[in-house]
């Protein structure tokens, strides 16, 4: 504890602390009423999520304190997060989580979030053109790729002109266009 | 030695030597050492044993006491602490006084902890089992002494846990005198709105316990009254009572209130903790026991103005200002203490803007202004005005509590009571309120707590892991801090409306001098000391005094009153019986050598030593058996050796000094001697 003296207005600190004026009040509410978060407010900061998780060590900002983020409205800190994007959808964090917090559902929500206001990492959007250009994910690059197993070359009745019509109507078309 | 030696051949002993399955058999060799003292002068019968204390063991004692016609049992087992009045018993039912028995710790005082050395663990119970034969040969018997005991009993405090044992007491037809220094009883629990964590009404649960208390015809209440002195009457305790006058006459005061009305003197409001000023004469809420009006002489000004507006006011003319306090003496034959808590000082805590600040309140004033016949009428508004709700709120948890520069203990129910204020909180402003709780650990532990926990998690709370530093007053009269969140990893700067402390728990202020007249013991922080903290918890090491409630530890109310019963059970079995049941094994003073010179009634941590004017006009030391407890201090300070503690004379423990001396000799002596061959 530090001396008591009177003294009005913040003390002078070395590091910036996050002022409250700075938290969303509203983002617990507007997290919780997307699919599969109802339970968020029930974490109660054990860190279980991060301690299960096979790559927190290379986050920055770990599982449990996104969570904890949320929970005290640290949008802006949620919402441009790399760590999002990052993570295995290995569901290790919501499986072990005690309270039944859909951990790695509400990290979809977070990444539906982000994407709805446009904030993509490049790459993201990189799979996403690479989707409605070629209507795959996984192509066949060489013919002995299915040679060496005695198939034709070709796989047969694959077309995938009608992915990526309907994947070019949805948001992801748009997200590549560069609109929405 | 120049005392009279008995002769071998009087002594009969039989030893009895434990394995304790591999706690000692697994270290020494048992038989082996019951075999050495075959010859060993005055031992007729030496034998091992699997368990000395299973019914196999029993028998075999039971068997060679009769069988040798035993004078003295050694038994080289176990701590005496668990086993020796099981023996005893053994000894008494067949026929040998029960302290006949010497008992030789072999388990705590040797294997367990010379387990490394095995060799040198046998020599050591060799030494010990020598020391209990030669104690055992100068065991003398001792007998008990029996005095009445009255079938009634002293309740101090008239809180949850004091309210349950008077009524369960009552219950079984044992004549109770409770006694509350308050004007009206009920404690704690009283000022409470709801209680955790089912959310229910607390004075509806409480009120008809109130109305029992004064309704019972077995209850005698005592309200705003005083314990002043305390005596031991042998079984029984005398108890000065001082009754502080109310200057309400209960029996005519109809609860008009036209009294409070009219009243212009004003005082500090005990019962809201400080939060509002009261009426000199008031009544400090609606179901108040006893039901009537008090008038405060401290506020009012009667007595230095010379106001007599309530009495011109009183229709029934039930106010009178002459009365003196009155002093009655009482005899019971147990006390039960349940004296309560109270909240830290808020002013010690300046760091958290205790007494500095106005927006900073602490949890028990918080409590006040949820009740709906508080000062604000359940209503959360802003010190110091009250007019404005505040916007956001934070509790700060173990204010006070934890901190080794404060109060090191935890306050048990603030983790709770924290989680209570912020549900009922959301329920009143379920959307205007926006509350952080800030806290370090949260403890809830109590059936069903943890699920009432995450329901307020789930109600929008928000929580903070770490504690406050930098507490600031803003311009608009706001608090702000800095913390460090553990749950995100960064530090927050923090403002708000109101701040609430959930403050440490001490002991009620009376409660060391009422502990000091009871002859019990304190803990740490002053609370009253119980004679075991597992086993004995009501129990306290004067015999026939027992505690219950908050006064003990701090406790949330489901264990306080669990206390009161248990507190009650164990006064009941206590004035029950009619009689208490004295073993002699106390100091005795020797008439003919004392020469009345006070040393021991100074060292007696006990008081039972008082010294009288005898016969010969001559003061000499006098015990008082049944507050003995044999520490043997008197017999240590005494100069004349006037005073024996019986069954440790200094005849006795010379004896067993001896045992140990000539048996660790004879040890060395043989290994000198078989030494030289086995090298």
């Amino acid at each position: 504890m530090t001396e008591t003296r009177d003294q009005k207005g913040p003390p002078e600190v070395l590091i910036d602390p996050i002022d409250i004026s700075k938290l969303d009040p509203g983002f617990r509410k507007e997290i919780q009423s997307m699919p599969n978060a109802e339970d968020l407010s029930a974490c109660f900061a054990c860190s279980t999520c991060t301690a299960a998780c096979p790559i927190a060590n290379i986050w920055d900002i770990k599982p449990h304190q996104l969570i904890r983020m949320i929970l005290l409205g640290m949008r802006e800190r949620v919402i441009s997060s790399k760590e999002i994007w990052l993570y295995l959808t290995c569901f290790e964090c919501q499986e072990r989580c005690p309270q039944k917090v859909r951990v790695t559902d509400i990290f979809f929500d977070c990444k539906n979030l982000a994407a709805e206001e446009g904030r993509i990492p490049d790459t993201i959007i990189a799979l996403g053109r690479e989707l409605i250009e070629k209507g795959q994910l996984y192509i066949v690059t060489a013919d002995w790729e299915r040679e060496d197993l005695n198939l034709e070359p070709e796989v047969p009745g694959l077309s995938t002109e009608y992915v990526k019509k309907k994947l070019s109507e949805t948001r992801t078309g748009r997200l590549v266009k560069g609109g929405d | 030695m120049t005392k009279k030696k008995k002769k071998n051949d009087e002594d009969r002993i039989g030893v009895f030597i434990c394995s304790c399955g591999t706690n000692i058999g697994g270290v020494i060799n048992v038989r082996k050492l019951a075999r050495e003292f075959k010859d060993y002068p005055g031992v007729v019968f030496t034998t091992s044993n699997m368990f000395t204390c299973s019914k196999d063991g029993q028998d075999t004692i039971a068997k060679q006491i009769k069988e040798h016609n035993l004078t003295g049992v050694v038994i080289g087992a176990c701590t005496p602490k668990l086993h020796e009045q099981l023996f005893r018993e053994i000894l008494e039912e067949n026929g040998l006084n029960p302290f006949r028995l010497a008992q030789a710790n072999l388990r705590e005082h040797d294997t367990w902890i010379h387990g490394d050395d095995p060799e040198g663990a046998y020599k050591v119970a060799y030494d010990l089992v020598v020391a209990a034969i030669e104690r055992a040969k100068k065991l003398e018997d001792i007998g008990f002494e029996e005095y009445p005991v009255e079938k009634s009993v002293l309740v101090i405090g008239a809180g949850i846990a004091g309210i349950q044992s008077a009524l369960d007491l009552a219950d079984k037809d044992i004549k109770v005198h409770l006694v509350e220094k308050y004007t009206s009883i009920g404690g704690y629990m009283a000022r409470l709105e709801k209680t955790f964590p089912t959310l229910d009404c607390s004075m509806c649960i409480l009120s008809p316990k109130l109305s029992a208390i004064e309704r019972h015809k077995n209850i005698e209440l005592l309200s705003y009254s005083e314990v002043l002195e305390v005596e031991r009457d042998f079984g029984n305790f005398r108890v000065h009572i001082k009754k502080h006058p109310r200057y309400v006459d209960i029996e005519k005061c109809i609860n008009c209130g036209a009294c409070e009305r009219n009243c212009p003197a004003t005082g500090y409001d005990e019962w809201n903790l400080g939060l509002e000023e009261r009426k000199a004469i008031y009544k400090p809420f609606p179901q108040a026991v006893p039901g009537v009006f008090f008038l405060d002489r401290e506020s009012c000004t009667h007595w230095t103005d010379g106001c007599i507006i309530c009495s011109e006011k009183c229709p029934s003319k039930a106010i009178s200002y002459d009365v003196e306090a009155e002093e009655t003496e009482i005899t019971v034959g147990a006390i039960i203490a349940a004296t309560g808590f109270k909240e830290m000082d808020i002013e010690e805590l300046p760091e958290y803007g205790g007494g500095r600040f106005d927006r900073v309140l602490t949890a028990g004033q918080y409590g006040r202004l949820l009740s709906l016949v508080g000062p604000t009428e359940g209503k959360i508004l802003m010190p110091p005005k009250f007019e404005e709700p505040p916007k956001r709120i934070a509790y700060i948890n173990c204010a006070g509590s934890r901190d080794e520069n404060r109060r090191p203990w935890c306050c048990n129910f603030g983790c709770m009571y924290t989680l209570r204020h912020a549900e009922m909180t959301h329920r009143l402003y379920p959307d205007e309120v926006e509350q952080w709780i800030i806290y370090h650990e949260l403890r809830a532990g109590g059936k069903e707590y943890e699920q009432f926990y995450r329901r307020v998690r789930e109600s929008g709370v928000r929580f903070v892991r770490g504690f406050p530093s930098d507490m600031t007053e803003e311009k608009d009269g706001s608090i702000s801090f800095s913390v460090f969140d553990q749950g995100t990893g960064s530090l927050l700067r923090l403002n708000f409306d109101l701040v609430v402390l959930t403050m440490a728990i001490d002991p009620s202020p009376g409660a060391a001098h009422l502990a000091h007249m009871l002859g019990v013991d304190r803990s740490e922080g002053g609370f009253m000391k119980e004679l075991h903290p597992k086993l004995e918890p009501v129990n306290t090491k004067s015999k026939g005094v027992f505690i219950a409630g908050t006064c003990q530890s701090p406790k949330d109310i489901p264990a306080s009153v669990a206390d009161g019963k248990a507190a009650a059970s164990a006064a009941a079995s206590h004035v029950l019986k009619g009689k208490v049941r004295v073993q002699m094994d106390k100091a005795v003073v020797d008439e003919s050598l004392c020469i009345g010179c006070g040393l021991c009634e100074k060292v007696c941590p006990f008081t039972a030593i008082s010294m009288v004017v005898r016969d010969d006009e001559k003061e000499r030391a006098e015990i008082s058996s049944i507050l003995c407890t044999g520490c043997g201090k008197c017999q240590v300070v005494c100069p004349t050796g006037a005073i024996m503690r019986k069954h440790f004379t200094t005849e006795q423990i010379e004896a067993e000094i001896l045992g140990l001396i000539s048996a660790h000799r004879r040890q060395e002596q043989a290994e000198k001697t078989s030494g030289g061959t086995s090298t």
